[in-house]
């Protein structure tokens, strides 16, 4: 009896309660956690800045008038720095920006002596020409150099061509990656030329704002920021997230009563898209967005405008234009895709309620007659007359400036900061975006997808200690190796400075880190509560250790009778 | 004297099997209450880093958790929050509804192709333009906590999804058949205040909402948000722990209770709404006494971290879309790309249109970035080693082989 009673416990212990254990263990592969919830002090990103200065005798040759003024390249350098201090001080996101400056004085390479050469002529045949000041425009014509240095120019890097010319102004920024920085002093110039060529170089090339991120900051950053600069807060709500690619809409509503045909003369989708193309290509990098467009007939806002006698025009105050958007019945939204759907509506009203002007908020007509609805879309309203049609090209400059917003982009303008001393010339591709912008979003982007990988992982690790259930497959555990590793390299390529591959291996990293935490397996077992647990283990190993019990009470009471027969 | 024994060993067992489960209970308790805690400090903490004001997206999740004819009233409650949510202006594509579906259509309902929510049968709640995203035995504990934790297969579809990011405010409406914290979906499964808790937490990591209003009407419908320890929730419910949350009449025709008492004054309050409305949240509250509904209406707002008096009923039931004019500036930057887009234009208006020109209009980039993918397979879900049902029946045979060998052992 006591034998078999051994062996029983010995089956249940040694095999049922091991086989048990086994199979309802909630499997977790070691994932390297501490690592991944380091505090984020030791990990602040680093952006190099590649500068190269030009400083060639050919280029300042304006003798007579020769300033006695030396471009000081140190001073440039200590410059950058104390910008790069400010910007770690003042911007919200943890970015430590390296400016790296290297300067080309003897024409060792070909490119940069021909390009010199060409500036040089360019100078000189301007000098001949009168007196007085440039314009943008000539500017723009003759002193920028040619393109076909400029697309050969490394990108994410930034060159500063010194010269002197009493007529053209302190600095012009160049349409590639060129910055002309003049010794002439001019009558206001009250900072060294190096100071100021160092903040435009940190305005061009360092905007790292472009991006929707609110996350992976600092306690209450974003409530601060939103009272300092409301600029840079309405940025982050308007600018759509670019982890995943996304689809562009084009939608043309029209009013009851606008007859197709009539729209249809001034409506082509593709010739918009033809115009937008290069741009769209540029902010997307590789990964080319998805286009389409619709008509919307009958289309009916959801507010009412009103008649206002003094415009002659019926208005829409700011406030009724957040019920404008009838996503109800124009059936926007419906995408067979996941990304988000940037969308680019132009509305046509009826004939009875033209001209339909927007007002801004202190009562005059809004500017372009359209509107943002941040990480949703543009809208432009179009009032066609008998004698005056829609022109194409006006749309598509508004629905390019819209998008550029939506992108995360400023406008060129409202970056020129002395409209006297620096002048920002215009792309002459038709990207609609300067090299330098390009650059900075590929920085910002970089940025975001580093911290949203990074997040992501984070947050899964907290949810693992927060949620006991969580299941994590080896596979899971190879993601966030893989992930971990292209992050790494996402870093390393940004510190070679090959932003295109940074920005690339960025974007996988984001991808992955995704994936983690969205891993659909680490739901199974999430819904099982601790109360369930008990009811079900208890019918279990109460009949299982039931007999043990009796077995046990069994054999002490047969010893107690053996122990008690001798005695009596 | 052998019954005796009997008897003595019997109760020996069961007081060894009191003691075990009073263990249990007991060790869970304290586990539960001592991570609620540090999950309160933790709220407490991010409530203090408020993301930048506004949101720009609204989202909203509607279900109704029971099915079958006499549960008429949970899809006329549901639908008439649909319809309320729609006509504020929430477009299909942002609603995710989850709906057993089966009022309509059912070989009962006297009024075919309709819901409706009252006798006077004057608002047919469901509509002449219904989405449904999840229907009928689609309606389980797990397509629900999909949908919040977003933790999708590749090949569920755009509507099946809340897309909803860090902008979004998320209205989430319950109504079915509970208990003190959980809540039983169609008969069959039941989910707990505990899960749906842990699911905010898994949406607030990544940042899948900017704020969620959570709406529960069902029996103790207030123990169910009592668990929550995400921030930026407000919460409310129909009744409190032990209360019975009631239906508000019945239709004779239709010979089944119509409608909730609590989905009803929702539903009053709500039609009385117009999208560009000034009514905060705390209005809404106050339609809510017990007069009304017979229970003790609550909610909760110590997560949300703002005075729901500030608070518009837009903000959850409606869209209302922030929006941004262009500045003058904006206007000078695209003048002077007006020139450059009409000599794009002329190009492209001289060209001959050819085909190749309308390929790329359209272009597939859904093959990208799937390549790091293809290096993993997909791994197969793994066994649901907690099923109930397993268990149960494991657990049966267990307690009827123990009986039977007790029953051997003390013959012998």
């Amino acid at each position: 009896m006591p034998w078999a009673l051994c062996l029983y416990i010995v089956v249940i212990a040694g095999v049922g309660l091991p086989v048990w254990w086994r199979t309802t263990t909630i499997y977790r592969a070691s994932l390297p956690c501490e690592l991944l919830v380091a505090p984020t002090g030791s990990e602040s990103d680093q952006l190099p800045l590649a500068i190269q200065v030009v400083l060639d005798p050919a280029l300042l040759l304006d003798a007579q008038k020769r300033p006695s003024a030396e471009f000081s390249v140190s001073d440039l350098e200590r410059a950058l720095h104390s910008q790069a201090h400010e910007h770690a001080r003042t911007l919200s996101s943890k970015v430590a920006f390296r400016p790296v400056v290297s300067v080309i004085t003897t024409q060792t390479n070909e490119r940069i002596a021909h390009t010199i050469e060409e500036m040089a002529r360019a100078l000189n045949a301007n000098s001949n020409a009168g007196d007085g000041h440039l314009s943008t425009q000539k500017i723009a014509e003759q002193i920028d150099p040619p393109y076909f240095f400029a697309a050969n120019m490394t990108p994410g890097s930034g060159t500063v061509f010194v010269v002197a010319d009493a007529r053209l102004p302190r600095i012009v920024v160049g349409s590639s990656r060129l910055l002309i920085a003049n010794l002439f002093p001019s009558a206001a110039a009250t900072e060294p030329i190096e100071t100021i060529v160092a903040r435009v170089l940190f305005e061009q090339m360092a905007d790292v704002g472009a991006t929707s991120l609110s996350y992976d900051q600092p306690d209450d950053t974003l409530a601060k920021q939103a009272e300092q600069n409301s600029g840079d807060a309405l940025r982050a709500r308007r600018t759509f997230s670019t982890a995943s690619s996304f689809e562009v809409l084009f939608t043309l509503a029209l009013g009851a009563g606008s007859s197709s045909s009539a729209s249809s003369s001034y409506w082509d989708p593709r010739a918009i898209y033809a115009a937008l193309r290069p741009f769209l290509a540029a902010v997307s990098v590789d990964d080319a967005p998805t286009v389409s467009s619709q008509i919307i007939y009958e289309a009916q806002p959801l507010v009412t405008p009103t008649f206002d006698k003094k415009l002659n025009a019926f208005v829409l105050r700011p406030d009724q234009l957040q019920h404008f958007v009838n996503s109800q019945d124009w059936g926007l939204g419906f995408s067979t895709h996941n990304n988000p759907v940037v969308n680019l509506l132009v509305f046509e009203p009826p004939p009875e309620l033209r001209p339909l002007l927007l007002l801004d908020a202190t009562g005059h007509p809004a500017a372009q007659n359209g509107f943002l609805i941040p990480r949703w879309g543009g809208v432009l309203v179009v009032n066609p007359t008998a004698d005056q049609a829609v022109e194409l090209s006006e749309i598509c400059s508004v629905l390019l400036a819209q998008l550029r917003l939506l992108m995360g982009l400023r406008t060129q303008r409202s970056r020129m900061t002395e409209l006297d001393t620096v002048h920002v010339l215009l792309p002459r591709q038709l990207a609609g975006l300067t090299d330098f912008e390009h650059d900075s979003l590929l920085r910002s982007r970089w940025l975001e997808h580093l911290a949203s990988a990074r997040h992501s992982l984070k947050s899964f690790c907290q949810l693992l200690d927060t949620i006991p259930n969580m299941v994590v497959s080896d596979e899971l555990q190879r993601k966030v190796d893989v992930a971990r590793a292209a992050m790494g390299q996402a870093n390393s390529a940004m510190q070679r400075n090959a932003l295109h591959e940074a920005y690339s291996l960025s974007k996988r990293t984001a991808h992955i880190a995704e994936a983690v935490f969205f891993d659909s397996n680490a739901l199974s077992l999430l819904y099982f509560p601790e109360d369930n647990k008990y009811a079900i283990y208890v019918p279990l190993f109460a009949p299982a250790g039931l007999p043990i019990l009796v077995a046990v009470v069994k054999a002490l009471r047969q010893w107690r009778a053996a122990a008690a027969a001798p005695s009596a | 004297m052998q019954i005796a024994t009997v008897v003595r060993q019997q109760i020996v067992a069961l007081l060894l099997l009191a003691l075990f489960s009073a263990v249990a209970a007991a060790s869970m308790h304290e586990s539960s209450s001592s991570s609620l805690d540090s999950h309160h400090d933790r709220a407490a903490a991010f409530l203090n880093e408020r993301a930048a004001a506004g949101h720009t997206n609204n989202w909203a999740v509607l279900v109704a958790t029971s099915k079958y004819w006499f549960n008429y009233r949970h899809t006329a409650n549901t639908l008439a929050m649909y319809r309320s949510v729609k006509r504020l202006g929430i477009p299909d594509s942002n609603i995710i509804l989850m709906l057993a579906d089966d009022m309509a259509c059912n070989t009962r309902n006297p009024f075919p192709g309709t819901v409706f929510h009252n006798t006077k049968r004057e608002i047919n709640v469901y509509g002449e333009n219904i989405e449904v995203d999840y229907r009928g035995s689609e309606v389980t504990v797990e397509n629900f906590l999909r949908v919040l934790t977003g933790r999708f297969p590749e090949h569920v579809p755009r509507s099946k999804r809340l897309l909803s990011d860090d902008r979004s405010n998320i209205l989430v409406y319950m109504t079915g058949h509970g208990g003190d914290e959980f809540l039983k979906f169609q008969d069959s499964e039941e989910i707990s205040s505990r899960d749906i808790a842990d699911a905010f937490e898994q949406m607030w990591q990544k940042r899948r909402y900017n704020e969620i209003m959570f709406v529960i009407d069902t029996c103790q419908a207030n123990t169910m948000y009592s668990t929550f320890y995400s921030p930026h929730i407000l919460a409310c419910g129909s009744a409190a722990l032990g209360e019975t949350s009631y239906s508000h009449h019945a239709d004779p025709v239709l010979g089944v209770a119509v409608v909730d008492r609590f989905t009803y004054h929702a539903l009053e309050f709500l039609e009385s709404v117009r999208p560009d409305s000034s009514a905060t949240i705390a209005d809404f509250f106050k339609v809510f006494d017990w007069s009304a509904l017979s229970s003790t209406f609550g909610y909760r707002d110590d997560l949300f971290g703002r005075d729901i008096k500030q608070v518009r009923l837009t903000e959850f039931f409606g869209n209302v879309q922030p929006i941004e004019l262009l500045e003058p500036r904006v206007v000078e930057d695209s003048e002077a790309r007006a020139q450059l887009v009409q000599r794009v234009l002329n190009a492209y208006r001289t060209e001959e249109p050819e085909v190749s020109k309308v390929a790329p209009l359209v272009s597939d980039s859904s093959t990208d970035s799937s390549s790091w993918q293809s290096k993993f397979t997909l791994i197969p879900p793994t066994p649901f080693v907690h099923n109930k049902a397993y268990w149960s029946v494991i657990g049966t045979i267990a307690v009827l082989t123990a009986t039977l060998v007790v029953l051997e052992s003390l013959k012998r």
